[in-house]
This record gives structure tokens, C-alpha cells and sequence, in this order.
């Protein structure tokens, strides 16, 4: 058969590749610059308690101390979607690892001395360590103020005098009646603590304010665009004047997608008259000062016909947002929106909470709310299928959610705005050899269970989302590729420049694509996260090819005395339609065409395009009613162990993604995509989590004991891609970097529950939870 | 980052360490011996420990044997864990060394460092309390040797200026059959629950233990009890009897999950070599 | 002798430098100031093997050394493996995303290949074990160091 593609759907060998491996790739650390100081934080070793002194004296007897900030020095809450967090604690402390102050040394460990020197006396408060705490009507108010913080994006509802950042409640047909619907209910109660994203290169930010008042930041995030926002709004900065540089990141997983050190170097810079300040954390600051990965207390209650029809849903999620909401009050929002999983129900309630506890604050994780809702979820059907003595996948395949349904919101489902989510569970049911048997034993007495689950997702992007491009030619005839993506390692300016070698019909080599992002230069792009870059960038790059296509037409027609409708572009050329050896090179137009006599027309080729998301609302605050994305990528996955009963250990043998992709354009990048989530999902699931003491102090904060699944221990990974086309995505394709997370802690929750023949609710699934859960202690 | 200064000595004789140290305490400041430092890096960064010396003894000769000579395992304290697993012959030493921290860790971890850890597990000491080893300790007055059941944990056994050279143990009981398990809260590179390092020498069962009380263990009344026991479960039932001090309660593992590995793994042990014995 | 800044001597990527170091200074950090920034610092703690780099030919993690042990040793970091064969290898098999990571692989890749060419998978596991990857889900890394080990890269150069 005929490939319609010359580019898109083909393994393009990354273009970071190269430089990746030999180590020569400059992160954000990775440059000294002569005369930059640096800055190291105080922070608190309380979790909750009010700050009665401060004493600096000390510090400042360290030689090389240029500055010692505190929260004094800039008294004012900041924050993503509500202001609620003063860059340097203030009057109190929230949680344990909070910043207090910054000292701005010639040395790192000068800055470190003095930091250690810094005497803080506390007034210890009481701690409020889980969200249902944090509900009880009695407990203490984290934030006093709670009213007065200015709420920075529409839909964050939080409930002064209580400790509730964002409500999101989604009310879609008659509960009631769904209830009265419903044969069998079940109805069970989860659980998990916040844990880390721990990516590699820890968080760490330059900023130098100039002379003529330039910001200069130079930062490790995923949303270079959004520090400058954020820096322009809270520290009445002009946007123009700012410029963030990002260089090469070391990972993110949702972490660097929000603002904290650019805040405090930016503190940092002022306080030294703008000189050159760099903060960078440790480990340790990365896991507990940073944001970290949100947890959870969800109740949910499932009503089904006998013949397993789901009738009705209710949910309620308490999600620890910690001491400040950040994203996390994005994620009780996204969580709410799609709670139900890929099912269709008619009738569903949601009562989704981001709370704040003495915790490290939450910002968003890879997949942003849904590895969490799908651990629920998923777990819920599970324990339905078993209730009515079921096939756990045919349940699913039963109510699997369709075009013609609709969404929680109320969102109508068409055949290019969901895939195929049948497809996927049919697809994993024979990756898993589902029917060779859900549970078999060894002959060594072990057991082998296979778990799935479900999973949709759609992106809950602002509505006015949006991402730029930028072509500019070389007299080679080679094309420049700006836009403010950030590769994270997602391969994302791999896939843009494979969208833009379509579209040119020009090989791979002649794209040069710019991966660091500079602000002054790159086009606006909102930031790189929830999945949307290959949509919202990929639309962008095609839009900016057919611009300078157009231009080259048009130049091209005048050099080969025709139309420009009678001309193509493609192999660096620009020919006849019928007969392509009459052409003329793209380097020839590129700047500008040259007659034979000198005369030149033409100009510059520069191609601009851009895209933004269309018809996202803001979701109606009493029922949610709302479309909240563009889309709902689907997939199923699923996971076989070998549990040891004697013991309570277990291997995980597999573990199977399928994912409809809509249109996939790099395989092996998005097979590696899927397999990365799939370890994160995995490793997230089955062992990571933060241990806090009584006192709310967080005791593994670094990788000794912050467990992570290692090397020797990954499964047999197997992936597939559907292809259901997005009508409006870039050849098809659908946001798919976050997915491969989403159902992993669901289908292991499943497997090992069939295995120990107990219901697991909580997380990690570490032996001694299954051990206690079987003992009934759980 | 090591925030705070410190001076750094590396000897090339015991005496001049001693000599060192013994200066460092006459002017009332903190020395401490390291030979892999990994430990007493960690711990700077944080704090946790502040010396005003380092005296590293890895240029000592003599630290670094790892050898059978006069029918005897010698070991030197500054010798790296896989230099130990790889040249000491000793299967047993070799397989709990290696599930000691990582590979690359272990580069740079020795035997003198992980016996005198300020963590309750150092277990490369297992198979030492095994065999009855003896441990040749470096004092003012010249090298003396102690059985190491006198002297470990050396936390509460060394004196000051005293120090761990070496340790030899006897060539012949190297090839005895020995069992090995460690138990973690998942990933195997863990901090164990509870180790356990056992062999079989001479119709007895010797069992030593890791994780499970503050210091590593040799379970001596327990190897007896278990020769003697008509019912292994007797002695499961009444385990705690043999502990010295509590069962660890921390983030690793809850006491009672780790009472309950412990008790399985000793069961295990008394199912499979009883019979032999 | 006093805490001052002592000098070093020691040999890196082939060259002897003479370095001016804290007696407290960590290695990984020298190293870093020096401008040889392939070694990362992921946690300082001895714990991820982003900083791996070589010790007269065995992986040792910077961050786990003082620079003042360093003194005569002969150091290998990214930036002196001049020999391609990992970093290819690496490539082929796409075992990298982010990339932070990747130095400290591949050099304790190299080291595993130098000392064992034909390392079976239990050897090959046990030295991979001691990095950690947040991206890849490991697979590719795995792949790539097969790749080396069957193609048998390193066989000839071991004696």
C-alpha cells in the first residue's frame, strides 16, 4: 500500500540525540558565569507554626554576604490560579521546608554557611496532615485570609474560614433517580500521600536585573512564557522587560510547570541591585521545598443494573494540596471533570476539594489529576465486576463511553473528539493474554494476576491557550524552526520539525530547530504541558509552513513566469506542478530572487503561524456544565505480577498500553514516551510516596529512601497505538506525552488485589500494605 | 556542599593517624577516621556531623590486604566492599556485600566504613559475626586483637583512640554452605526490614541478623534452641525473647511486619537445614 | 597544617591539572567549576549516579569524594571519553530523553564494558542498577548495553 507520508508516522531520529550523549548539552547549571552570586534558602523546620523572630546576625557575620531577605521584604501572596503564597513565609510557617529566608552570598558555600546560621524562633500550631482532616469542622484554618487572596484564574472557588482552596462540583442528570436505577452499589474509600515527581536536575534559576530595568531570567520550567507572566503580574514588572531564557531541561513531569525559584531570584537580584543571582536546589529542596506530586482521600459510591449497566456515580475527592494551592487547584478541577473514567453514566455527582494540610504544596504531575481519579476509578470497577461476579474487562467493554454520549460536563461526544476506547481495551485484553487467565499459580506456589484499567483524558488547558512558530530561511535553503515548546525529553521539537518536513516536503537535515527557548525571541506559547504541545505547536508549525509556502508560491511564480497555483514546494525546491524539472531552488527565493540583471524582488521568506484552543468555557460552578478541552485521548493498560503469598512481595511480569494516538507521528519517540509514563505510573503505584512523622516533618526526602523502581526490576513493556484521527489535530494526532501514567496504579491496584485476594485501597502497594491489608488493618 | 571547613589528612602510617587525632582532641576539636567517607559526606552536607579533621587512612598500607595468608581471611578496613567481594573467596561475604547500596556505591563504601556506619544495619558484619572472626584494632599502645563479639558494635565497645584495622576470620570455614535473604519495603536496593546470614559449619546453624534491633545480631541461643527444638514453632513463638532491644519501628518498615519476615525467614532456615544438622 | 584552600594535582581527560580545592570541597563540584559540567549533580548524596565519573578506570560517584582524594588519580569524565562506541550505542537505541542522566550511564556503562565485555545480564543489571532514569523507563538503556555486550565491542581491548 502506498504511504501517503514521507515524514509523519516514521521513526526520525531525534534530533537531541547526538549531543545528548555526549554529554555536551548545557542545562541551566551548567554555565559559570564570572561574578554571579548565589543564593541559598533558610528553611522551615516546622510544619505549621507562626514565626515570633527571626535573627540574622549571625548570618551576616559569614564573609561574602551580600543580602539576607525575609518574607518582609515582599509581604505579598503569589500564586498560579489563587495568590495564596508569599514567596518567603510570612508570620507563620505552613509546612515543613517552606522557604524563610535567602541569603545572597559570593559563594554557593558561603551562601550556605550563612543560611545555616539563621535562628528562627516558632510557635508550633496545630498540624493538619490529611485533607479529611483538613475538612473536619473544628479544625484549624490554615489560611486566615482565605477571602481576601486574589483569585487568578475564573473557576477556583475556595470557602473562606475553612480549608478548602477549590470546590468543583459537577452535577450532570438525576442522582436519585440513578440510585433508584441502580441493582447493586458498591462503594469504597481510597487513599495516598503526596509524593515527588524527582526529576533529575533538581529546580534552579539565574535572574540580573539591568541597568535600563531589563529582567534577565535564565530558568529550568516547562512554561518560560508563564514566569514571565507570573513576574510581570506579581512584581508590576512590563512584561516587554522581561526575558526568560530556558536552555536544556533534565526532566519535569508536571514540577516545572509553575513559578517558585524565578520568584525568589528574582527577590534575590533586587536586593543586591540587580546583580546576577543564581538559586539552585538540593535534592532535598527539590522533593519538600518544591512542589510536589498531590495526594489524595476520594470516596466514591457506584450504583449498576444486575446486567452491570452503570447507573449512577458519586464522587467525592479530597485532594492534598498541601500549604498552598498552586496547581493543585487545577487538578481537583481536572480530576472533577473527568471523574467517571471512559464510561458512559447518565447520572453522576462530584464533589472534588483541593484542601490545604501542613503538607509540601502540590503542583501539577503527569497526567494531572488522572492517574488519580483512574486509581479510583479503576479500583471501583474492579470491585464492581467482582460484586457481580463479572469479567472485570467485559464490565468495562460494557459501559465503555462513545460518540453520542456525553462527558461529566456535559460535553457531546463526536467521532474525532474521543478515540476509541474499545479498541484500546481489546487491543491491551490480547497484549496481556488476558484469556490465557487472570489469575494462574506457579509451580513454585506463586501467583499470577492481570489487572486493567480504563483511562480518557482531556487537557483542562486555559481557554485562551496557545503556541506560535516562526520560519526563517537560511541561503542554503534550510529552515529555522522557533517556538517556545520545551523539550523536557518528550522528543517534542523532534515531532514539530517531522510536522514541518511534511509540510516543506524537505528533508529532516535542512530543519534546524532551536531547542532552547528564549522569550524575546520564540513566539508566545502558554506552556509545555498537559499533552497539548503536539497539538497546539503542531498546528502552529503547519500554519507557519503554509504561510511561507505561500510566500514561496508567490515569489516562485514570478522567478518561473507562472501562477502561483501552477507551482509546489517540496525537496527544497519550488517546481511545476506538471512538470517538475522546471524548478527553482528554495535557496534562490529564500531572501529574496535575483534576475540575471541584479534586479530582486522578493524579500525575506518569513513564515508566522499560530493556534489557539477554540470554544473552552469555564465550567458552570454549580454543575459543572462546561467543556474544559479541546479532546479526550483514550487508552487501556494493563499489568500481570507474580505475587509470592508467603510473603506478600511481588514482580511485575508486564505491562500493556494501548493508546489511540489519533495519528502517530513518531513511533519509536511515542512508543518510548509510553513506556516512560508506564515506568512513572508504575513506579509511582508501587512504591513512591513521602513518609511524614507525626509532626508533619517529611522523613525520606532524598532518593535513599525515596524509593523509585529501578532498572533491574521494570517489566516486559508492551505498546500499541489506534489511530482514530482528530479532525483538527496535526495529521491526526491526538495529545499523548502524559498518558502513558494515567491507568498504571489502577491496573497494578487491580492485579495485586486479585493476587492477594484483598482489597487494596491505598498507596504505594509496598508488600507490607498488602500484608496489613489482608490482616484487615488497613 | 560541605558548608563548614575542615582540614584533610591522609597518613601513610597508623601512627601518624593517631598521632593526628590525638592532636586534634588535645586542642579540644573533632577528628574522625574515615576510609570511604561516604557516610561522613552525606552526613556534612546535613550537618550532622561537623569534625574539624578527616583523617583519611586509605594510604595505609596496610588497610588495603584482602588476602588468605596463614590460614586465615584477612581483610583490611579501607578495603572497598567489591574489592572485598571480589578477592576475599568468601561466597557468603560476597553475596550480602552486593546487597550493599549499589554497584558504583560500593566503589567507594569499605568494610572498615560499613561496620562502623551510624545506621543500624552494617551488614558486611554478618558473615564476620559468622565465622567468629577477629578483628585487629589499632590503639596508642600498638595493635591488639579482639574477638569481634567483644568488640561490636564499636559504638559501644571502642574506646576513643582505638580503631579497626583488620579483621581475619578462618580460611577453612569460608566454603561452608550459607543462606542469604534480605527483606526491603520494595525495590531490592533498599535499606533492608530485616537480613538475615546464615551457614551451616560443623552441625551447627549459625544465624545472624540485620535490620531487625538498633545493631546487627548474632543469634547464638536461638542457633542452639533450634538444634534442640521438637517444634520449630516454640521458638518462633517466644522470638522476641532473643532480641536485645526492640524491634525497629520506622519508615522502612512497621515492628510488626518485620517480627513477622523475621520469623518466616528463621523458619525457612530451620525447615531446610534442621534435617542436616 | 589549616583549613585554608590547598592545591591539587591530578589527572583529568588525560591532563594534569593543578586545581585549587576547600579541603571540604567534593570532587563533583571541582570538577564543575573547572568547567567540566558533564558530571550532574542529581543528589549529592550518592544515590543517583548522575555524577558517575572514573577513577583510574572504576565508577565512582563525585558528589561521594573529597577533591583532596583525589590527588595523583587518573579521572575520566564525559568530556574525555573520546571513544564513541557507548555514546553510539546510546544513540542506536534511543536510551536517553532528557539527557541529564545520560553521562553517568555511559560512563558506567564504559566502566562495566572495560571490566566485564561479556557481562551476563545478572552483571550487566547490577551495575545499570546504580543510576537512576525518570524518563526512559529504562528499556532502551537496557538495549543499548546489550547491543555493546553481543556486538562484543569491548572484547579485544580487555585482557
Amino acid at each position: 500500500m502506498k504511504q501517503p507520508f514521507t515524514y509523519i508516522g516514521k521513526d526520525i531520529k531525534r534530533i537531541d540525540l547526538a549531543e545528548k550523549a555526549q554529554g555536551k548539552v548545557r542545562y541551566t547549571d551548567d554555565t559559570n558565569i564570572a561574578g554571579m552570586l548565589h543564593a541559598k534558602l533558610h528553611t522551615s523546620t516546622e510544619a505549621h507554626a507562626n514565626i515570633t523572630e527571626i535573627d540574622i546576625s549571625k548570618a551576616w557575620e559569614i564573609a561574602g554576604v551580600h543580602a539576607i531577605i525575609t518574607g518582609e521584604d515582599f509581604p505579598f501572596p503569589v500564586g498560579p490560579m489563587l495568590a495564596d503564597r508569599p514567596p518567603l513565609a510570612i508570620e507563620k510557617t505552613r509546612y515543613y521546608g517552606e522557604p524563610i529566608a535567602i541569603v545572597v552570598a559570593d559563594t554557593e558555600q558561603q551562601a550556605k554557611r550563612a543560611a545555616e546560621q539563621i535562628q528562627v524562633t516558632y510557635e508550633p500550631l496545630p498540624i493538619i496532615q490529611s485533607p479529611r482532616e483538613a475538612m473536619k469542622k473544628d479544625a484549624i484554618t490554615i489560611h486566615e485570609n482565605l477571602g481576601s487572596y486574589k483569585v487568578q484564574v475564573e473557576g477556583v472557588h475556595a470557602v473562606p474560614g475553612t480549608n478548602i482552596a477549590n470546590h468543583t462540583k459537577i452535577r450532570k442528570g438525576d442522582i436519585e433517580q440513578g440510585w433508584q436505577q441502580s441493582e447493586v452499589m458498591v462503594e469504597s474509600s481510597f487513599s495516598f500521600s503526596p509524593a515527588d515527581h524527582a526529576a533529575l536536575e533538581p529546580r534552579v534559576a539565574r535572574v540580573e536585573i539591568l541597568p535600563n530595568g531589563k529582567v534577565m531570567v535564565t530558568t529550568s520550567t516547562q512554561g518560560p512564557f508563564y514566569v514571565k507572566k507570573l513576574l510581570s503580574e506579581f512584581f508590576q514588572i512590563d512584561a516587554g522587560n522581561i526575558m526568560v531564557h530556558t536552555p536544556f531541561v533534565g526532566g519535569a513531569f508536571g514540577g516545572k510547570g509553575t513559578v517558585q525559584l524565578e520568584f525568589l531570584a528574582y527577590l534575590a537580584s533586587r536586593a543586591t541591585g540587580g546583580k546576577l543571582v543564581r538559586i539552585a536546589n538540593s535534592r532535598e529542596e527539590d522533593m519538600v521545598t518544591s512542589p510536589v506530586h498531590i495526594g489524595l482521600e476520594a470516596t466514591v459510591k457506584l450504583g449498576a443494573r444486575s446486567d452491570g449497566t452503570l447507573t449512577a456515580a458519586h464522587y467525592e475527592f479530597l485532594f492534598d494540596g498541601g500549604a498552598y494551592s498552586d496547581m493543585g487547584a487545577g487538578m481537583s478541577k481536572a480530576a472533577a471533570v473527568d471523574c467517571t473514567g471512559p464510561y458512559k453514566l447518565e447520572h453522576v455527582s462530584c464533589d472534588s476539594y483541593c484542601m490545604y494540610t501542613n503538607h509540601p504544596y502540590a503542583t501539577s504531575f503527569r497526567g494531572f489529576g488522572h492517574p488519580e481519579l483512574t486509581f479510583v476509578m479503576e479500583r471501583m470497577m474492579d470491585l464492581l465486576a467482582k460484586k457481580l461476579n463479572l469479567d472485570p474487562i467485559q464490565l468495562r467493554l460494557n459501559n465503555l463511553i462513545k460518540p453520542g454520549d456525553t462527558t461529566p460536563t456535559q460535553v457531546h461526544l463526536n467521532a474525532s473528539n474521543i478515540g476509541d476506547v474499545r479498541a484500546c481495551l481489546q487491543q491491551v485484553k490480547k497484549s496481556i493474554q488476558w484469556d490465557e487467565g487472570q489469575r494462574t499459580k506457579t509451580t513454585d506456589g506463586k501467583i499470577r494476576t492481570k489487572g486493567v484499567a480504563a483511562f480518557w483524558k482531556t487537557s483542562s488547558t486555559p481557554s485562551n491557550a496557545t503556541a506560535g512558530v516562526l520560519l526563517t530561511f537560511n541561503t542554503d535553503g534550510s529552515v529555522n524552526l522557533n517556538c517556545a515548546a520545551v523539550e523536557i525529553g518528550q522528543g517534542t521539537k523532534t515531532v514539530l520539525a517531522q510536522i514541518l518536513a511534511e509540510k516543506l516536503q524537505l528533508d529532516m537535515n535542512k530543519i534546524h530547530v532551536t531547542i532552547e527557548v528564549n522569550t524575546m525571541y520564540d513566539p508566545h506559547q502558554w506552556k509545555t504541558v498537559a499533552s497539548s504541545t503536539t497539538y497546539l505547536a503542531g498546528r502552529a508549525v503547519i500554519a507557519a509552513a503554509d504561510d511561507a509556502i505561500r510566500q514561496l508560491l508567490q515569489i516562485g511564480s514570478v522567478a518561473l513566469k507562472c501562477l502561483p497555483d501552477d507551482l509546489a514546494v517540496g525537496n527544497g525546491r519550488i517546481y511545476l506542478r506538471d512538470s517538475p524539472e522546471y524548478f527553482i531552488p528554495i535557496k534562490d527565493v529564500a531572501t529574496g530572487y535575483k534576475y540575471p540583471n541584479g534586479n530582486t524582488v522578493g524579500g525575506l521568506i518569513i513564515g508566522k503561524g499560530s493556534h489557539v484552543v477554540r470554544h473552552l468555557t469555564p465550567i458552570d460552578p454549580e454543575t459543572g456544565f462546561g467543556k474544559p478541552g479541546p479532546q479526550w485521548t483514550v487508552g487501556a493498560q494493563a499489568v500481570e505480577v507474580e505475587y509470592d503469598p508467603t510473603d506478600c512481595t511481588y514482580r511485575i511480569l508486564q505491562a500493556a498500553t494501548a493508546l489511540d494516538a489519533g495519528k502517530v507521528i513518531n513511533p519509536i519517540a511515542a512508543r518510548s514516551q509510553m513506556r516512560g509514563g508506564m515506568y512513572l505510573g508504575l513506579s509511582w503505584a508501587s512504591r513512591e510516596t513521602f513518609v511524614f512523622d507525626d509532626q508533619g516533618k517529611v522523613l525520606n526526602p532524598q532518593f535513599r529512601t525515596y524509593d523509585t523502581l529501578r532498572l533491574s526490576e521494570i517489566p516486559t513493556y508492551k505498546v500499541d497505538f489506534i489511530e482514530t484521527p482528530l479532525i483538527d489535530g496535526p495529521y491526526g494526532a491526538r495529545g499523548i506525552g502524559e498518558y502513558g501514567v494515567i491507568g498504571m496504579a489502577g491496573a497494578l491496584a487491580n492485579s495485586l488485589s486479585h493476587a492477594a485476594d484483598a482489597e487494596l485501597t491505598e498507596l504505594p502497594l509496598i508488600p507490607e500494605l498488602i500484608w496489613k491489608t489482608i490482616k484487615g488493618e488497613v | 556542599m560541605i558548608s563548614f571547613d575542615l582540614q584533610y589528612f591522609q597518613p601513610n602510617t597508623i601512627e601518624d593517624a593517631i598521632n593526628i587525632y590525638e592532636q586534634f582532641i588535645s586542642e579540644n576539636k573533632k577528628p574522625i577516621y574515615a576510609s570511604g567517607g561516604t557516610e561522613i559526606i552525606s552526613r556534612a552536607r546535613r550537618n550532622e556531623v561537623q569534625p574539624d579533621a578527616i583523617i583519611d587512612l586509605k594510604n595505609i598500607p596496610g588497610f588495603h590486604k584482602c588476602e588468605h595468608k596463614a590460614g586465615k581471611l584477612q581483610i583490611g578496613s579501607a578495603v572497598t566492599l567489591n574489592h572485598a567481594a571480589t578477592h576475599s573467596n568468601f561466597p557468603l561475604l560476597k553475596t550480602v556485600i552486593q546487597s550493599i547500596a549499589t554497584q558504583t556505591a560500593r566503589n567507594k563504601i569499605t568494610i572498615g566504613g560499613n561496620l562502623a556506619s551510624s545506621l543500624p544495619y552494617r551488614e558486611a558484619v554478618l558473615p564476620l559475626l559468622l565465622t567468629d572472626s577477629t578483628i585487629v584494632l589499632a590503639t596508642p599502645k600498638g595493635a591488639i586483637t579482639k574477638n569481634i563479639h567483644d568488640v561490636f558494635p564499636f559504638n559501644e565497645h571502642l574506646k576513643e583512640l582505638e580503631l579497626m584495622m583488620e579483621v581475619h576470620l578462618d580460611s577453612k570455614l569460608i566454603k561452608h554452605p550459607h543462606f542469604w535473604i534480605k527483606k526491603t519495603k520494595q525495590s531490592q536496593i533498599n535499606y533492608p526490614i530485616v537480613s538475615v546470614a546464615a551457614m551451616h559449619i560443623d552441625n551447627e546453624i549459625r544465624i545472624a541478623t540485620s535490620g531487625l534491633t538498633a545493631n546487627p545480631l548474632r543469634m547464638k541461643q536461638l542457633e542452639k534452641d533450634i538444634l534442640q527444638a521438637v517444634e520449630i514453632e516454640d521458638c518462633l513463638d517466644q522470638i522476641e525473647s532473643y532480641l536485645p532491644s526492640p524491634i525497629i519501628d520506622d519508615m522502612i518498615a512497621q515492628s510488626d511486619y518485620r517480627l513477622f519476615l523475621f520469623k518466616q525467614i528463621i523458619k525457612d532456615i530451620a525447615i531446610n537445614w534442621k534435617g542436616a544438622s | 597544617m589549616n583549613h585554608l584552600p590547598q592545591t591539587i594535582q591530578v589527572q583529568i581527560n588525560g591532563q594534569v591539572k593543578t586545581l585549587m580545592v576547600r579541603q571540604a570541597e567534593l570532587f563533583l563540584d571541582t570538577l564543575r567549576n573547572a568547567g567540566l559540567t558533564g558530571a550532574k549533580p542529581g543528589c549529592k548524596n550518592g544515590d543517583c549516579g548522575s555524577c558517575t565519573i572514573l577513577v583510574d578506570h572504576i565508577p565512582i560517584q563525585a558528589c561521594q569524594l573529597f577533591s583532596m582524594e583525589v590527588m595523583d588519580k587518573n579521572i575520566m569524565t564525559i568530556e574525555g571519553l573520546i571513544d564513541q562506541t557507548v555514546q553510539k550505542a546510546f544513540e542506536e537505541k534511543w536510551a536517553l530523553q532528557c539527557g541529564y542522566c545520560t553521562p553517568g550511564y555511559i560512563l558506567n556503562a564504559y566502566a562495566l564494558l572495560q571490566h566485564h565485555p561479556n557481562a551476563d545480564e545478572e552483571t550487566m543489571k547490577q551495575w545499570l542498577d546504580s543510576n537512576i532514569c525518570r524518563c526512559t523507563g529504562y528499556q532502551e538503556i537496557i538495549d543499548a548495553v546489550t547491543l555493546l555486550i553481543d556486538r562484543n565491542e569491548y572484547h579485544e581491548h580487555h585482557s
